[in-house]
């Protein structure tokens, strides 16, 4: 039956009651003398004041609003449709009320529940309509919350005694409802599987079928979660399945070649490797490896280029250098090597050029100036010993300097005369003439020599006014004296009197 | 020998008394042509006595005496003229009765004038008006016996329907409607007793995706019984018939009979013989046999305030289909004083070598113990209970499970506590613990309601609640509201909770959101409605349902 036929059904069920319920027997008002109890009895539990309930006109004709407080009299409070009911419905030949009102509300009702629900009534009854509200929010503090697809049946699929009102507490193991299912379920057959309980490792309570199946042994993740059942669980075989990757991926394996697994040894457990989603893309892991690294990776050592690992007659020990977390990040282990460092380094030997070391024809003994083996740059020449002969290797230096220029001023190639080993910029000029000191503290070099680049040429008597007379007639026989700056310089070579 | 008679004849008039007597009667009821007067075997009336009446404005109406009771009597009344209406209540009339028979018979009643208005300065008595017998209700020699009642019929009429529809995962739907009707007369037969009829039309249809439908309509006869007594002139009580055994309900619905006698101090014993139902749809019957025997006893004052305790024992014997079943023996207590109680029951099976999966001897199948109070600002209460799947031939169904369903055991123990902080706001909390062969779990709730909250007159509500179950925690927040009335009463609710799996680790957030309405009308009518849906991660279920009631 469709849900719109379904719900025609069901407004015709309430017309029919309409008419049945409208064609009743008169009803009467709620508080009405009763021809069929005469004198109301028993009054011993009345209030003596008759005239709450009578009136003047008759002893038949009761109060339409009787005025009495019914809790506060009697401690009852009449709420809901007790309000509304006649006092001789409890008011009765059965006895003091009390009795039966102190025994709660199955003193009066009698209990459809069979005791069973406790006493408490109003848990789920009110006295308005006395129709249970809330019941699943009852339910939800049983042992057996309700949701999915339990929250959407009908209470009698369960309780099939509730149309009676026996409401029993059921066990909660999904077997105990579930037979039918269990008995419907061929593909694969439950029953044939030994699976008749502990539903709920597989099943969830929103949906039974399938799409609420859970595969918690084995999780059915990624392409896993894609494939039939058949693919795994092939003849119908669901029990004792063994789940290690290789008893499904068998053939996957063997039939690798790069790399090839089978001929390399690779253990059988692929998910140190594989992940779920696909079989390529895995990462490797070399914790199970006990071979040489150039045994895999011999195409790698042969195709590196930067450094040429073959070229450059690298040790095949990939280890040296390179670790399996990360293969292009290889740093070269030096522990234990002290020289021999060009039998390795030779290409950056030949490749350097500033300085050019093959050109300066510095020594092939790396060890010489690079002292780090975590940093190639940076190397510091060690001159401890080296006392002379700088220009054997700061030749360069000699012929790039510029201020002063040192080759065009035909400035010694004693550079130790200057220069030592610990700045070389900052090299001191040893100027015979002092200049450091006096008149001629201070001065530019070229307001002496004013005949630059070449510095041998100087003039002492620009800024020395002598005239020539005067000078002859001072210099008198001083032999060998002339006009000249050089034999002012010869003889007075510290700006003195001799 | 005329002159004689002559000169006798004042003589004899003189000292000779009347040989009839009037006395002035009273109509209390009418069933059709019989009348019921208010004069009866303390008066002198025996059957056959002539009856006059006098409606107001109708002419005089004559009948004579058909039964007698102790104050009341019946009588026949002739056909009045066409035309006139029926004798009415209060209508006064005289019966001849022979002077003789009068002088004999008790004293007149100090009630024959009931008609008369009251003083109205009659002041208002501080305690009701003791009787002779003190045992005796007031006013009981006015009572009328039940057997001399005019037939009463009071019921019920009734239809609900419900409708739901899943359409997350698979789409099923299902509809329950049923319609029933009630009835209890009183004295429906002259005899005093009363008859109880109840029967309801059910029909249930389901479908989901997949399966095959289901549908199946029924009707049902849950009550169709006679009883006689149990009421202060007769305490032995009768029921035959089809019923809910009144002596101890938890022995269950019986076609068969019931018979029990009230003593002197208050206590009853009973015992009952027949089938017991199967509590399905169709409760069909014949197969489970039954033997009880009980005893309910009582003490204590008659007022609520009173304290009072109440205790009882049943024993019952059933056979299914010949073959000896269940072997039972229940016990009940209670105490009460005011609004404070304390409830007791258990049920206790006795097995032998013949019940499989159960030890011989005695086990206690469901138990619970309740104390409940309520004070003006404060009230709550605390209760333990046991329960263990039975071992019984009725309810098994061949299931080969069932072995170990029968050593799995729940115990439950809750406490629930309000608090009226305010006038009109209250707090509650409920704490409760459940442990069972395998599992246990835990739940706590906390919640408040305020009136006049959002408006005058509106209720709100709002709870926060954990609990943990068997498979399946669930933790969310609860809000009710109340609306202003219109045509009725109305109620939203909503509802979100998160559910957790417990053996797998899915878990589903789902929602509910719910209006009611409903509303008493005059006449004893009763109606609501209910609109709700349970959506979410895993659910989309709309719900309706509807209820209507009338009570006659």
């Amino acid at each position: 039956m469709s849900t719109l036929a379904r719900l025609l059904f069901a407004c015709l069920l309430a017309a029919t009651f309409t008419v049945i319920a409208c064609v009743q027997a008169e009803f009467e008002a709620v508080q009405e003398w009763w021809s069929g109890y005469g004198p109301v009895v028993p009054h011993k539990t009345f209030p003596g004041d008759c005239s709450l309930c009578h009136t003047t006109a008759s002893w038949t004709a009761l109060k339409e609003e009787i005025d009495f407080d019914h809790e506060a009299e009697t401690g009852f409070a009449l709420n809901g449709q007790h309000a509304q009911a006649q006092c001789l419905r409890c008011h009765n030949d059965r006895g003091p009320v009390a009795t039966f009102a102190s025994q709660g509300c199955a003193g009066c009702h009698g209990d459809v529940h069979e005791g069973r629900n406790g006493p408490d009534c109003a848990h789920c009854h009110d006295e308005h309509d006395w129709q249970p509200e809330g019941q699943l929010a009852e339910h939800a503090r049983t042992r057996f919350p309700l949701y999915g697809a339990h929250a959407a049946a009908s209470c009698d699929r369960c309780h099939t005694g509730i149309g009676s009102g026996v409401i029993e507490p059921l066990p909660v193991d999904c077997a105990s409802c579930h037979q039918a299912d269990l008995a419907m379920a061929l593909e694969p057959n439950h029953f044939e599987q030994g699976w008749v309980d502990n539903c709920q490792e597989c099943h969830v309570p929103t949906v039974w079928t399938e799409d609420g199946f859970r595969h918690d042994g084995f999780p059915l993740t990624g392409a896993h979660g894609a494939a039939a059942c058949e693919a795994c669980h092939s003849g119908g075989a669901f029990a004792a399945v063994p789940g290690e990757c290789v008893d499904c991926h068998l053939q996957d394996y063997q039939g690798v070649r790069d790399p090839d697994h089978l001929a390399f040894g690779y253990p059988q457990n692929c998910d140190r490797c594989h992940g779920v989603q696909t079989f390529a893309g895995a990462r490797f892991d070399h914790g199970w490896i006990t071979q040489a690294c150039v045994d895999c990776h011999i195409d790698d050592y042969l195709a590196t280029t930067d450094p040429n690992h073959q070229l450059e007659g690298y040790p095949q020990s990939c280890e040296d250098c390179h670790s399996t977390a990360d293969w292009r990040s290889g740093q070269f282990d030096h522990a234990g090597i002290v020289d021999n460092c060009v039998q390795c380094h030779l290409q950056n030997y030949l490749g350097t050029t500033d300085p050019n070391h093959q050109l300066e024809g510095y020594p092939p003994q790396c060890e010489l100036c690079h002292s780090s083996t975590s940093q190639w740059r940076g190397a510091q020449f060690d001159h401890g010993g080296t006392v002379d002969g700088c220009v054997d290797c700061h030749f360069q230096d000699y012929l790039g300097a510029g201020d002063p220029p040192h080759a065009a001023l035909n400035f010694p190639t004693t550079c130790e005369l200057c220069h030592t080993t610990q700045d070389w910029g900052d090299g001191e000029f040893d100027h015979d003439f002092p200049i450091d000191s006096g008149r001629h503290r201070g001065l530019a070099c070229n307001d002496c020599h004013q005949a630059q680049p070449n510095f041998t040429v100087f003039t002492c008597t620009d800024c020395h006014a002598h005239e020539f007379i005067p000078m002859q007639q001072v210099h008198q026989g001083v032999p060998g004296w002339t006009y000249e700056t050089a034999a002012c310089y010869s003889c007075h070579p510290d700006g003195r009197r001799p | 020998m005329s002159w004689l008679g002559l000169l006798l004849t004042p003589v004899l008039c003189v000292d000779q008394e009347p040989a009839w007597e009037r006395v002035e009667v009273r109509v209390l009821s009418v069933q059709g042509q019989l009348v019921q007067i208010d004069r009866g075997r303390e008066a002198g009336v025996e059957p056959g006595d002539r009856l006059r009446l006098q409606p107001l404005g109708q002419s005089e109406r004559f009948g004579r005496v058909q039964s007698v009771a102790e104050r009341t009597a019946w009588v026949l009344m002739l056909p009045g003229p066409e035309g006139e209406a029926g004798m009415d209540i209060g209508t006064g009339g005289e019966l001849e009765l022979p002077a003789e028979r009068r002088r004999a018979a008790a004293s007149e009643s100090d009630f024959r004038d009931r008609s008369g208005p009251l003083p109205e300065t009659e002041p208002r008595w501080a305690d009701p008006v003791e009787p002779t017998d003190s045992s005796r209700p007031l006013l009981e020699q006015l009572g009328t016996r039940p057997e001399e009642r005019a037939s009463l019929w009071r019921g019920r009429t009734w239809m609900s329907s419900y409708l739901s529809a899943e359409r997350a995962l698979r789409d099923s739907h299902s509809l329950f409607a049923r319609a029933g009707l009630e009835l209890e007369g009183d004295n429906p037969f002259g005899y005093g007793g009363a008859l109880q009829l109840r029967a309801e039309f059910d029909y249930r249809a389901y479908d989901a995706e997949g399966d095959p439908a289901e549908s199946e309509p029924a009707v049902r006869l849950e009550r169709a019984s006679y009883r006689r007594g149990g009421q202060r002139f007769e305490t032995r009580r009768l029921e035959v018939g089809r019923f809910l055994q009144h002596g101890f309900p938890e022995l269950g619905l019986l076609d068969g009979m019931e018979l029990q006698w009230g003593r002197e101090d208050g206590a009853r014993v009973g015992v009952s013989a027949g089938w017991l139902p199967e509590a399905t749809q169709e409760l069909t019957t014949g197969n489970d046999f039954q033997l009880a025997a009980f005893y309910r006893g009582s003490a204590g004052g008659t007022a609520l305030a009173d304290t009072r305790w109440h205790w009882g024992a049943a024993v019952q014997q059933t056979w299914h289909d010949g073959t000896p079943d269940r072997s039972l023996l229940l016990l009940q207590s209670s105490w009460s004083r005011g609004t404070t109680a304390w409830r007791n029951a258990a049920w206790i099976d006795y097995y032998d070598a013949d019940d499989l999966g159960k030890d011989t001897g005695l086990e206690p199948t469901l138990a619970y113990s309740m104390l409940h109070w309520s004070l003006d600002r404060s009230g709550g209460s605390v209760g333990v209970r046991h329960w263990r799947y039975p071992q019984l031939l009725r309810f098994q169904a061949g299931n080969f499970i069932l072995l170990d369903l029968f050593e799995d055991h729940t115990t439950r123990a809750d406490v629930s506590l309000w608090w009226r902080v305010r006038s009109r706001t209250r707090i509650r909390v409920r704490v409760d613990h459940w442990q069972s062969r395998e599992r246990d779990g835990s739940g706590l709730e906390l919640g408040s309601s305020w009136v006049d909250l959002l408006s005058p007159g509106l209720t709100t509500s709002l709870s926060a609640f954990r609990h943990e179950g068997a498979f399946t925690d669930a933790t969310g927040v609860r809000l009710d509201q109340s609306l202003p009335p219109w045509a009725g009463h109305w109620q939203l609710h909503f509802e979100t909770v998160r559910f957790e799996e417990n053996d797998h680790g899915h878990d589903a957030l789902e929602h509910e959101l719910r209006a009611r309405w409903s509303n008493r009308l005059e006449a004893g009518w009763s109606l609501s409605a209910d609109l709700g849906w349970r959506y979410g991660e895993e659910q989309n279920n709309p719900t309706l349902s509807f209820f209507a009631s009338r009570s006659f």
